[in-house]
């Protein structure tokens, strides 16, 4: 039987779920450390070390002091309080590896690096990326990795029971699908489908490493950290040329199939692990990302064509059409140079890469943005406006959308994504603004506020090492924001400010 | 002669003796498993499928 609701005591079990959370990241970082000593790059593992048995000191000691309210029914705004902190106190534990190796100016540009990773956005504030150690590059690339498939979801994965709270957590990480009736069986699942891609994915990698020259070892590190950035939709890279560096058609193919695939919704992936494949052409975000990747690239093309950019045909496909469908799943994989988007571009194909990074990839996907779903409803519901004016008056007209299932559209469904979309946008426009304010042209304010917004990771050259610490902060605060689809921070804003009123 | 209905849940045994699971527990396997390479190939596919309009486009432009 569950305990009754406890007032004074669910701050307990916050604290509880949050030092979970802190141990499983702790516990993530002897991976780096592994790898570290394999290389004999030993301070760099003293470091992870050090960090790691902080981080799990910190975490146990919550989770033990706390132990007794575990089963603490948690409310809606509790759980989404948890969801909102465990990534916000997981992000100042991780930054800690970052500032012990000293890659960085700051802490403040650990923390911008961790959070980066941490909402599969892309953006780097690293120092001399194309000399880091083996296991900095590792801890980098399995922060985007976990981040994309969510940290609530990493601590359900290892939990035995669930309790009340634990799938409004799950909501407040942005993620409102169940692929089966319990939450923790949903965990493991996204947890399954993500290894077998990360299985499949790191092996062709390694082999197009291997054509290309590289390395065996240094080959199969290469394929691990990009296939974790591609997978995850998130653009980290080892080198700062991104998968430019590898001047290779394959590469690029392959990275391409897999952030698309990363970017679908994993509803969808398991319900075509289960033997519905029809969903693929089915379900109404495949048919969202469809028409709007053949609009933009149509604008796109037509954009770059009317200057001249690209002489032929396949390098507007391979420059083109890569940044673009690298943009609209939220990916961030570049393999042009960040300058070239303003200073060779123009303004048509800018245009449709910052709609395709605000419109973004599928819900409950490790992909950001307004999501395909909300774009599926919006226009559903659109359509149905549209037909009950056609329409004798007093007729009732149902409209439907595919999502693994027929759905009746109803209004609630409708305003919760408008209300998301409008949040998006207002998001956004801040950012657009803070980025004005500090001095930096229009269309370059637009584009890398789009792609913080979307947790994209395309940099038009703005965000760097050397930006005010105020707009580092601001887009810290927008990747958290819309990672977390605004609830879960807005949940714990007003979770602090009742605390401070009462106070 | 084996007969697959005659004792469906008795372990069976494959090459070198090895005990490999009762055949309903075999099947479900090998159920998990084709559908699992299907969908992988369904969804490789199915993104091959999005690089082929961007392809086309960008051929249709420079043309």
């Amino acid at each position: 039987m569950m305990p009754a609701r406890n007032r004074s005591g669910h701050w307990r079990a916050v604290l509880y779920y949050i030092g979970t959370v802190i141990l499983c990241l702790g516990a993530m970082m002897y991976l780096p450390m592994i790898v570290s000593m394999l290389y004999g790059e030993w301070s760099v593992a003293v470091n992870f070390l050090i960090s790691g048995n902080l981080t799990l000191i910190f975490g146990g000691s919550l989770l033990l002091l706390f132990r007794h309210s575990r089963l603490q029914r948690l409310g809606w705004g509790e759980s989404m309080t948890v969801t909102a902190s465990a990534w916000f106190i997981g992000m100042i534990v991780c930054a800690f590896p970052y500032w012990l190796n000293g890659n960085y100016l700051s802490f403040l540009d650990c923390c911008f690096d961790v959070m980066s990773g941490f909402t599969t956005t892309g953006f780097s504030l690293i120092q001399d990326m194309d000399h880091l150690s083996n296991g900095v590059n590792t801890w980098r690339h399995m922060l985007t990795f976990v981040g994309g498939q969510g940290m609530v979801v990493l601590v359900l994965t290892v939990l035995t029971k669930a309790s009340s709270g634990i799938y409004r957590m799950y909501v407040g990480e942005g993620k409102d699908e169940r692929l089966l009736p319990n939450v923790v069986h949903t965990s493991r699942s996204i947890w399954m489908i993500s290894l077998v891609y990360l299985g499949l994915g790191t092996i062709s990698l390694w082999f197009a490493g291997i054509s290309l020259g590289m390395a065996p070892d240094r080959a199969f590190l290469h394929g691990w950290w990009i296939f974790m950035s591609a997978w995850s939709t998130g653009g980290f890279g080892p080198m700062s040329q991104n998968v430019l560096y590898y001047h290779s058609e394959l590469y690029e193919l392959i990275t391409v199939l897999f952030f698309i695939l990363g970017s679908f919704n994993f509803a969808l992936h398991y319900a075509v692990f289960t033997g519905n494949r029809r969903e693929l052409v089915k379900n109404v975000e495949s048919v969202s990302f469809t028409v709007t990747i053949t609009l933009l690239t149509l604008i796109t093309t037509l954009g770059l064509m009317r200057l001249n950019v690209y002489p032929d045909v396949v390098a507007m496909f391979r420059k083109g059409f890569y940044q673009l469908i690298s943009g609209h799943t939220t990916t961030g994989f570049m393999t042009i140079y960040a300058r070239q988007f303003y200073n060779e571009w123009g303004d048509i194909a800018l245009f449709a890469i910052v709609i395709a990074m605000l419109i973004g990839g599928s819900a409950c996907s490790t992909a950001g943005g307004f999501k395909g779903l909300r774009m599926g409803i919006i226009f559903s519901a659109f359509k149905r406006d549209v037909r009950r004016m056609a329409q004798p008056e007093g007729q009732i007209s149902v409209q439907r959308y595919h999502h693994i299932h027929d759905v009746v559209l109803d209004d609630g469904t409708v305003r919760s994504a408008m209300l998301i979309v409008i949040a998006y946008i207002v998001t956004f426009t801040i950012g657009t603004l803070a980025c004005m304010l500090c001095g930096y042209p229009f269309a370059m304010s637009v584009f890398e506020s789009a792609s913080a917004t979307g947790n994209v990771g395309l940099s038009i050259g703005l965000m760097s090492s050397a930006s005010p610490a105020v707009l580092k902060i601001i887009f810290l605060l927008i990747m958290w924001l819309a990672r977390l689809e605004f609830m879960s921070v807005l949940a714990l804003s007003a979770y602090i400010a009742k605390k401070v009123m009462r106070s | 002669m084996n007969d697959r209905n005659e004792q469906p849940s008795r372990p069976c045994m494959v090459d070198g003796g090895r005990l490999f699971g009762s055949p309903p527990k075999q099947r479900k396997r090998n159920r998990i498993l084709r559908n699992g390479m299907l969908a992988i190939g369904a969804e490789l596919l199915f993104a091959c499928g999005f690089i082929l309009i961007g392809f086309v486009i960008s051929m249709l432009a420079g043309w």
